[in-house]
């Protein structure tokens, strides 16, 4: 369905509160998904266009997208004591968030096994997603960099991790996609590197955003510094991300016809949001939205009046029926009141099912339903990225604390032979300075009026030199996928509505701590180079801590979370096929990172909103060709 | 004994003293009379009033910020007004100056580190189950308001917005950082 380009951002007034439980029960949809997140709302919003229906169960609290509701997150968040990354999302038990804080071991004996994830160990992942409507990318980052073509066969190229079904040229033209939709600043000319291509004359809906000048500082020391590495020689430079996140249009864009940024979502008219203004807080939250979040999707998917969506409905159950392995139903826990457990039980029925809601959920809620497939890899091969932190203060004022959080790096030790030893890595410029690392600026308010005791212009000058000096370097260093690394449940472990919570197991594998260890040294010599004075510090005590060849580290999470139903060529050794439709029910697809054989140093969420892109195009087809009626269940 | 409006108006100059911002900046970021309100109701009226008389302008007036009784209220000012958060006073301070005393929630673990954003413990419990923003008894450390995290001064001070709020503008970060008043060693920006 076309629309006005002018009410590209109007959120259809009532969409998200038109059904309820019982009029969805009572309908048949074309499509019933499972998470109003990026990968739900992309294959709500193509199916809806392509004429099917479609239901969005969501488990978080949602009403129309309203800019007042989303101000009310942003509200929230000033006012938060802890500026974590949900923290403008409201605490709601019955679809609990992870929180970087809650990383800590969780035993029967535990007393408080009050956070979501239970965590099995060894190693204790302070990873997190979100769940509200709109998911994850309301707290993203907007990183929204490609996987490079020697990404896709890594377990033939280097001997380690699993290849996938398909190749970067496959999915290049969903790349494409996925970028008009999230909106990417960036400029070919940056990102031609590694082996990545474009089609001649592409170029990206928005020119690159600049530099800061905290990268420009960093250049100075790094551009033209030689990196040689089994075999291969490396010319580093400082270069910008590619970022979902509106910039200036480039108007070469879609053959000279241009880019309309998609601004802030309302139910009326918001002139806000069609440009970055700097605000430095794309982690947990756009104040004007020009970072690209899944609701942008989800309004145009409404406004075509196919697609009805459920809130506060936790999806409990996928119903299978026996005979043919077809997906039934499925089951979900609606609760009225976030702080009451109370809730009710309802079912949906659709042609086509598909969870949507992320590789811990996905996996969670098809174990809990019984359901670990034929390979016995759901749940399996969990991945995250590993973040090795770095920070130092550079002999001059750099600027920091300004700009996006993230505008510049190093991206040339993604890829090469090395990988045969080592993980590669992206490295990330944080414009937010060591607050990830430290607490900062607060930390160092502390250090200096109550350390120091200095107040007046002592402070001023000492705020100074402390803040605008700080460097952080964030290594984003490739996991492997183990399939040891899992996600399991426990029915000891459930939530205040009695669904089994999110076991994890995971350790870093060595190869990622190979890539750690070799950063560690490189960010060494980048501060040397630099004049940079290195105030790194790993604690042993935290629970994030690992050891590797003589030294320790911290490890962090990235959100990145892949794996847990990886694609592949058979039923034996995947849990989907390459369009993520599940390879034991025929009508199930389970999209998302889960779907992810490797993540290599990729941001996931362009790639999986380019896998959502493609399957959409396999269940539209599905849907016309398959003439089987839904199977309806007697309740 | 002075009126509230006088007394207001020693706190402004208290204050633009110790944090080195004009009586004029301060009024401006509109949350003077909310922090003497949070400092009355957290650490007393009666000791504000004696470190309000024991700061003169001037090096002997600097003592207040090294004062064993004086010191912990003096600094706390000083953070309110940067970061717009009331931090816990030490409760053996409090103990001994007959600040009010509260029930304070022990910190969760040791070790946490690299919490997004910074370091103040946790306050997701029972605070964030109510949906209130500033219950004391409750929570030892926390912002004001809204309003107080958006005029934290921290930022001014080194040329930048707090995080999420006064947005200098698109490619704005592409320049060096314009730093008002810095008299460092530093130089205003650039290299040297």
């Amino acid at each position: 369905m076309a629309f006005d380009i002018d009410s590209s951002a109007i959120f259809p007034i009532g969409a998200a509160t038109r059904t309820t439980p019982q009029i969805a029960a009572r309908k048949s949809y074309d499509v019933v998904i499972v998470g109003g997140g990026v990968s739900g709302s992309i294959l709500a919003d193509q199916l809806s266009q392509a004429g099917h229906s479609a239901v969005i169960v969501e488990a978080g609290p949602g009403k129309d997208v309203q800019l007042d509701e989303y101000e009310a997150y942003l509200s929230r968040f000033y006012a938060a004591s802890v500026k974590d990354n949900q923290a403008p999302y409201p605490f709601n038990p019955n679809a609990r968030m992870p929180r970087s804080a809650d990383a800590m071991p969780v035993t029967p004996q535990t007393p408080d096994d009050q956070y979501y994830i239970v965590q099995d160990g060894p190693f204790c992942t302070d990873t997190t997603f979100t769940r509200v409507l709109g998911g994850t990318t309301m707290h993203w980052e907007g990183k929204a960099l490609r996987m490079l073509p020697e990404d896709f066969d890594t377990a033939s190229r280097f001997g380690h991790g699993r290849d996938w079904p398909l190749g970067y040229d496959d999915i290049e033209p969903y790349y494409r996609q996925a970028e008009q939709e999230l909106g990417v600043s960036a400029d070919v000319e940056d990102q031609r590197y590694l082996g990545m291509t474009f089609p001649p004359g592409y170029v990206y809906p928005m020119r690159k955003m600049p530099l800061s000048y905290l990268d420009q500082v960093v250049a100075r020391g790094v551009d033209g510094m030689r990196v040689d590495l089994d075999g291969d020689r490396y010319d580093l430079r400082i270069r910008s991300f590619p970022q979902a996140r509106n910039g200036v249009p480039n108007p070469d864009y879609d053959g000279g016809k241009g880019y309309q940024p998609i601004g802030a979502i309302s139910t009326y008219q918001v002139e806000e949001g069609k440009r970055c203004q700097g605000n430095n807080n794309c982690v947990p939250i756009c104040p004007v939205q020009a970072k690209y979040h899944a609701g942008k999707t989800l309004a145009k998917a409404l406004r075509t009046g196919k697609v009805d969506i459920v809130t506060q409905a936790v999806a409990s159950r996928v119903h299978v029926d026996k005979e043919s392995g077809r997906i039934s139903g499925i089951e979900y826990k609606r609760y009225q009141d976030p702080s009451s457990p109370e809730h009710t039980t309802h079912t949906v029925h659709g042609r086509v099912y598909v969870l949507a809601a992320n590789a811990i959920e996905n996996a969670r809620l098809m174990l809990a339903s019984g359901l670990p497939s034929t390979s016995d890899l759901v749940g399996r091969n969990l991945m995250d990225h590993a973040y090795l932190l770095r920070w130092a203060l550079l002999p001059e004022i750099a600027g920091t604390f300004r700009g996006t959080n993230c505008t510049g790096g190093i991206t040339e030790l993604r890829g090469g032979r090395f990988r045969e030893r080592q993980a590669g890595f992206a490295v990330d410029i944080h414009n937010d300075g060591w607050g990830w690392a430290t607490g900062s600026p607060y930390s160092d308010l502390l250090a200096i009026v109550d350390g120091q005791r200095k107040h007046g212009r002592d402070l001023r000058a000492a705020l100074v030199s402390q803040l605008s000096r700080q460097l952080l370097l964030a290594f984003m260093i490739e996991v492997a996928p183990e399939p040891a690394n899992r996600v399991t449940v426990d029915r000891r472990y459930r939530d205040p509505l009695g669904n089994l919570k999110p076991v994890i197991s995971f350790r870093v594998p060595e190869y990622s701590l190979a890539g750690a260890s070799f950063g560690f040294d490189l960010a060494g010599q980048i501060f040397t180079r630099l004049g940079a004075e290195d105030h790194t510090t790993y604690d042993p005590r935290d629970y994030s801590y690992v050891e590797y060849a003589g030294r320790g580290y911290s490890i962090r999470g990235g959100n990145h979370l892949a794996g847990t139903h990886v694609m592949g060529k058979t039923r034996h050794d995947s849990v989907t096929d390459p369009a993520q439709r599940s390879w034991d029910h025929e009508n199930l697809f389970l999209v998302g990172g889960g779907s992810m054989p490797t993540i290599g140093t990729s941001n996931i969420t362009l790639t999986l909103a380019a896998l959502a892109y493609r399957s959409a195009s396999f269940i539209d087809t599905q849907l016309r060709t398959e003439k089987a009626p839904a199977v309806i269940s007697a309740r | 004994m002075s009126g509230h409006a006088d007394l207001l108006d020693r706190f402004v100059a208290f204050s633009a003293e110790a944090t080195a911002f004009s009586a004029v900046d301060l009024w401006g970021t509109g949350q003077a009379a909310s922090y003497l309100a949070t400092v009355q109701e957290e650490a007393g009226d009666q000791i504000l009033r004696d470190l309000l008389e024991a700061a003169r302008p001037g090096p002997a007036g600097d003592q207040v910020f090294t004062d064993e009784k004086l010191g912990p209220l003096a600094r706390n000012i000083v953070k309110l007004w940067y970061s717009g958060v009331w931090y816990e006073l030490p409760p053996q301070w409090a103990a001994r100056f007959g600040a009010p005393v509260k029930a304070v929630p022990a910190q969760r673990r040791p070790g946490q580190h690299g919490v997004a954003g910074h370091s103040l413990p946790d306050s997701k419990g029972p605070l964030e189950q109510q949906g209130r923003q500033r219950t004391p008894a409750r929570c030892a450390s926390y912002v004001v308001s809204a309003a107080a995290y958006t005029e934290g001064l921290l930022w001014r001070a080194i040329g930048a917005h707090p995080s999420g709020a006064k947005a200098p503008g698109y490619g704005s970060w592409a320049v060096p950082p314009e730093i008002d008043g810095y008299e460092g060693d530093h130089g205003k920006g650039g290299s040297r």
